[in-house]
């Protein structure tokens, strides 16, 4: 008996993925020469598995600000927040997120997987209730277990399932914060948030919003799902991630909720880790402005994710029910995911597999993160791709074969 | 394990009090194998001692799906941290048992 026993089953089935072809869970990029191309393998390859919404990788005040910062501040903070002080960035970049959002209070966390493990296990202890979407990120499940908190499942993005399970709470004492998601990472689909602020009302709860895929991406300033629905009073807390449509590292909180800086001294994922490097802070800071001065990053984003999911709808391909930045492809079994993934790859596109049990519905996934700063034409080059691939794996039928049982 | 468990069972039989019980156990049991089977999409069979993600071959996910199956049949919220330390069909159907009570 050894200490990695316990996981054989894991490390065969990944051996035997590694042996269908490259690993898709340990991709290398050579080069990354833009936020839309790399090098892989050798080959010249779009880049379409990353959450890099805007471009702003490579963005130019955004990497000048990191550069600054970097001289002038140095490489890192080497401590906590409250064991070894405040940069004037954290603070700049919290006061900068809280008018964003027009909120009183903003909190910065290290990763946005921490700023869920923070704010679950804190907002909501022994004796309260979390209740959480089925289908949410590994980081609310995470924090689910770090906290004291009852958790309770509801039925993915299912208002009523929702209400029922509130109901059946009636007259349980404690507290009550319901966590969903503006865009849900596999499928690219979104909660309906209208009807569960009207169940939230009804019952009396807390909710918090992830907008770590839907910032910058949705509503006419980039706040999100609850603006581009209009209930953002309704939401009691927004958190979110540097990482995707901000191009680095972090993630947050903001809230209008009084009593809220006390946090600060007893939230764990925030307190017990190093703060953000000063390089990261600035080019966050840098980030947020690029996307609130110039709404065409979003518009381009959107019209991009468009193109690529009617292109792929329109082959006869298996996509997600919403059209997003993130475009799903599903695929019928494992083998099948694997191969087309390979293929695709050789082809000249790196994508995401996303394998069960980490997708919904137990179907293998092949996953999109369309950017603003893909061009038409690299969109179309990948829509050649999946006819191809497609049609190989008779995934789709061939345009011959189409007109002739048409 | 499971034989101390049939075993506590069955002292009550002798006295009298176990077939309402006992019944009561049975009935969760084949809910449970009722979920299972309609998550799983085959027949199973279903114990006390039946160790569920084990014995059923199932993973994270479809054991999840089990759960609300039963939260719907039985009308109640099985917290997913009370679910931890649940490992055989009889442990799940106990839980139950108690949640039920609360309500």
């Amino acid at each position: 008996m050894g200490l990695f026993d316990k996981h054989l089953a894991y490390a065969q089935a990944y051996e035997a993925i590694r042996n269908a072809g490259a690993d898709p869970f340990n991709v290398k990029f050579e080069q990354v020469l833009s936020p839309t191309e790399g090098i892989i393998d050798g080959r010249r390859t779009i880049l379409l598995g990353s959450h890099n919404y805007l471009g702003l990788t490579f963005d130019k005040a955004v990497v000048e600000a990191a550069a600054g910062a970097l001289t002038e501040s140095g490489a890192g903070t080497t401590g906590s927040r409250i064991a070894n002080g405040n940069f004037d960035g954290h603070r700049r970049l919290e006061a900068e997120l809280a008018r964003f959002y027009g909120r009183k209070h903003a909190m910065v966390f290290t990763t946005g997987y921490q700023a869920n493990l923070g704010m679950l296990s804190t907002l909501v202890g022994r004796g309260d209730h979390l209740i959480l979407d089925a289908d949410s990120h590994a980081s609310i499940y995470d924090a689910s277990r770090l906290g004291m908190a009852e958790v309770i499942r509801f039925r993915h993005n299912d208002p009523e399932d929702l209400y029922k399970r509130l109901n059946r709470l009636k007259d349980v004492p404690g507290e009550r914060l319901i966590v969903v998601e503006g865009i849900y990472s596999m499928l690219g689909d979104v909660a309906p948030l209208k009807e569960m602020v009207a169940v939230k009302r009804e019952m009396g709860a807390y909710l918090l919003v992830d907008e770590a895929h839907s910032m910058g991406v949705l509503g006419e300033k980039g706040r999100g799902l609850a603006e581009l629905v209009g209930v953002e009073e309704d939401v009691d807390f927004v958190v979110g991630t540097f990482s995707k449509s901000l191009a680095g590292i972090g993630g947050f909180c903001v809230s209008n909720l009084d009593g809220f800086e006390v946090l600060r001294v007893t939230c764990r994922p925030y307190m017990f880790t190093a703060s953000l490097p000063p390089a990261t802070v600035a080019s966050t800071t840098a980030a947020l402005h690029r996307m609130e001065t110039d709404p065409g990053l979003r518009q381009r984003v959107m019209a991009n994710a468009q193109r690529l999911y009617d292109g792929l709808n329109g082959m006869g391909f298996v996509t997600g029910p919403t059209c997003n930045p993130i475009v799903a492809i599903a695929l019928p079994d494992q083998p099948v995911a694997i191969g087309v993934w390979n293929a695709l790859m050789q082809a000249g596109v790196y994508m995401n597999l996303a394998l069960p049990p980490a997708t919904p519905d137990a179907r293998p996934l092949l996953r999109a993160s369309v950017s603003a700063a893909h061009s038409d034409e690299q969109i179309d080059a990948v829509l050649g791709m999946f006819k191809q691939v497609g049609e190989t794996f008779g995934l789709i039928e061939s345009d011959v074969k189409r007109a002739a049982t048409a | 394990m499971v034989s101390r468990q049939r075993g506590l069972l069955n002292t009550f039989t002798t006295s009298g009090l176990a077939s309402p019980l006992e019944a009561v156990t049975d009935l969760t049991l084949r809910e449970i194998g009722r979920a299972a089977e309609s998550v799983l999409g085959r027949s199973v069979e279903v114990s006390e001692g039946t160790d569920i993600m084990r014995d059923l071959e199932v993973d994270s996910l479809a054991l999840m799906n089990i759960v609300m199956e039963l939260e719907d049949s039985f009308d109640l919220s099985i917290p997913l941290d009370r679910l931890a330390d649940v490992q055989t069909a009889g442990q799940l159907a106990g839980l139950i048992k108690d949640l039920k009570k609360r309500n």
